[in-house]
């Protein structure tokens, strides 16, 4: 009972849980003749989340926990896929390490410039996006081919014909997706660079006077952000057999997004990384319904629906909101 | 004094860029080199304007793109129908409408102007995108209402001066007038500087974070109309990509700090003729754009990096 009870504390943003729920209900009832709620159906969606940057609004979440914002994550993306295509020639452990250690250099580059050097968030990772779309046109000119075994990886599945639908085996992205979920949220409530984040993002000054190392959690959520954002590219390319140069295009936006409808407080300090995943979750399941309407539909609405999506779900963060439902309006 | 210097700086780094392209770059002094430089600054200095407003409040507005959108492919969908004033006008309507709906949010509401304006830039893509069906629309099929428009765009007047200094001149002198001759601009001010304080001393934060909203979009819708008709064809997905980045980038070289309490409007207009520079030094030299964008994002980081230093 104890263990239930810490499981479900440990999920706490219930509003986005219930959204979630409520998504996959009505989407299952809406496409019952159309089989939406399979087992194949479900594991396709969560794939989707893994290929698609699904990882990046996971990395999205350490940064806008400080209270900064990354802009370079869809870049990083590419670029990662790019390097490990173009080094693992050489060797592929070598692409490998190449294609993550891109990722973390540029989450180290854009924490100094932020913390040390006091350029504001927004304006270091627009320039280091800048930076890396031009870095990577200028180390390739078409997208790379991945092969090999140690390279494609990723494209693997497990546990053949042990989950009924899935005969032919469970992609590896998925179990990397949750493994990463999970770690996520361990360090963001076990340890002591994860309770720093939030004192960081909550008040700044007050953690500075905590005698918190401000400057250091905020370089280390960087780095963090940057390291999952190359993994991500580097899982993609991976996967897929192919590093494309204009891979993660605008994937920033949507990172945001996810974190936003995951009730991830964007000006920081509080929010949880299973808030961030379950709105992921909600984010892919939209978007695979959209594949299921019938074709007199734009397609474009599925973006009108994700802005109003992200306006609701903040907006039922309110104050203001929350007072007049208690029945005392305070003064704010 | 203080002041003074600051805006040294910003002079000087211009004046740095226009040395660097007498010197280097072949036909930097000709006429038709600055109208193109006037022609290609007008998004960046009308979404600078709002979005100086918008700065100097605390917030940020990022869905001026795709409001530019909206606004384009409003204009481009009405002008057969109604005419291409009305159609301008319903067009700048709509976008005053998704400022006041982002000015309520932040204002009433107290939500962070971040997620609400991310929120906009989603769903006002997706609406412009729908609104044109996919396709885009191009003036030429749109009859003698499409070559009016597409005049907005290319007119000289008197054969030299690219038609794109009008609303320019006029959005810099409002915003210039408003922030550093009224008491709304002082309001402004107050409210980024600390809203609570300025709420208790007896200013309706709530109307004048919704009217610095409205203007900032209003000015995103202008840019749109405008740009549409420079390249005579309305396009949902594309217009007004990145604007929001560019009129950011701009204000911020220009030293408007983003944490709000201080608009500097002559440093906006100033932030955004130096990208012009760095973009234009590179095109007119031929390096490859590739080379161009990591030169870019120096030169940011560099100009911001001189900014913050003179303020502390």
């Amino acid at each position: 009972m104890k263990a239930a009870k810490k499981l479900y504390n440990s999920f706490y943003s219930k509003s986005t849980v219930l959204a979630f729920l409520l998504l996959l209900i009505l989407a299952s009832i809406v496409f019952r003749d159309k089989n939406f709620l399979t087992t194949a159906n479900i594991f396709n969606i969560l794939l989707k989340a893994a290929k698609n940057g699904g990882f990046l609004a996971l990395g999205m979440t350490f940064v806008i926990l400080c209270g900064e914002i990354d802009l370079s994550v869809g870049a990083v993306f590419a670029l990662s896929g790019v390097v490990m295509g173009l080094t693992g020639q050489v060797n592929p452990w070598l692409g490998l390490f190449c294609g993550i250690l891109v990722g973390v250099a540029s989450g180290l580059t854009i924490g100094v410039l932020v913390t040390k050097m006091r350029i504001s968030s927004w304006i270091a990772s627009l320039a280091m996006m800048f930076a890396l779309r031009g870095l990577i046109l200028i180390i390739a000119r078409k997208s790379v081919v991945i092969s090999g075994a140690v390279l494609t990886f990723a494209g693997a599945k497990v546990l053949k014909r042990v989950v009924p639908g899935m005969q032919s085996g469970i992609p590896i992205l998925i179990f990397l997706l949750f493994l990463i979920t999970f770690l996520c949220m361990y360090l963001s409530r076990n340890t002591k660079f994860g309770m720093g984040m939030y004192a960081v993002g909550g008040n700044q000054e007050a953690a500075r006077m905590m005698g918190i190392d401000v400057d250091r959690i905020k370089i280390k959520a960087f780095a963090g952000c940057g390291l999952i954002a190359a993994l991500s590219g580097v899982l993609l390319a991976s996967s897929s057999g192919s590093a494309a140069l204009s891979a993660g295009n605008s994937y920033e936006t949507y990172a945001i997004a996810m974190c936003a409808i995951g009730g991830v407080k964007l000006s920081g300090g509080e929010g949880k990384f299973s808030g961030t995943f379950f709105g992921i979750l909600i984010y892919f399941i939209i978007n695979t319904i959209f594949t299921y309407l019938p074709t007199g539909i734009s397609v474009h609405w599925q973006s009108v629906i994700m802005g109003l999506l992200v306006l609701f779900s903040v907006g039922m963060q309110s104050e203001v909101l929350r007072h007049i439902k208690i029945g005392k309006k305070k003064e704010l | 004094m203080v002041k003074i210097k600051r805006d040294y700086i910003q002079i000087a780094m211009l004046l740095f860029f226009v040395i660097l392209n007498s010197l280097f770059t072949p036909n930097f002094f000709r006429i038709g080199n600055f109208n193109n430089i006037i022609t290609q600054m007008c998004p960046t200095i009308l979404c600078g304007m709002g979005m100086t407003l918008v700065i100097s409040t605390g917030g940020i507005d990022i869905s001026v793109g795709s409001v530019m959108a909206m606004a384009g492919v409003l204009t481009a969908k009405l002008m057969p129908v109604t005419g291409l004033v009305p159609a301008v006008m319903a067009a700048l309507a709509a976008s005053v409408l998704v400022g006041c709906f982002a000015g309520i949010m932040v204002g009433k509401l107290r939500l962070q102007a971040m997620v609400i304006t991310l929120g906009l830039m989603l769903g006002i893509r997706g609406l412009a995108q729908v609104l044109c069906g996919g396709r885009d629309i191009y003036f030429n099929k749109l009859g003698e209402t499409g070559k009016a428009l597409s005049l907005w765009g290319t007119y000289k007047i008197g054969g030299q001066i690219p038609v794109q200094i009008v609303p320019m001149a006029i959005a810099v002198l409002l915003v210039w007038i408003l922030v550093e001759k009224t008491v709304l601009g002082r309001q402004i001010q107050a409210v980024g500087d600390n809203i609570k304080s300025s709420s208790l001393a007896g200013i309706n934060t709530s109307l004048v974070l919704m009217i610095v909203y409205a203007a900032s979009s209003m000015f995103a819708g202008l840019a749109g109309i405008f740009q549409a008709a420079k390249v005579s064809v309305a396009a949902g997905s594309s217009l007004g990509q990145m604007a929001e980045l560019d009129a950011i980038a701009a204000v911020v070289i220009g030293g408007t700090p983003m944490s709000g309490g201080k608009a500097s409007v002559s440093g906006t207009l100033i932030g955004a003729l130096i990208m012009q520079m760095i973009t234009l030094t590179c095109v007119m030299n031929n390096i490859p754009d590739q080379y161009a964008q990591v030169f870019k994002a120096l030169m940011i980081v560099f100009a911001v990096f001189i900014q913050r230093k003179q303020v502390k």
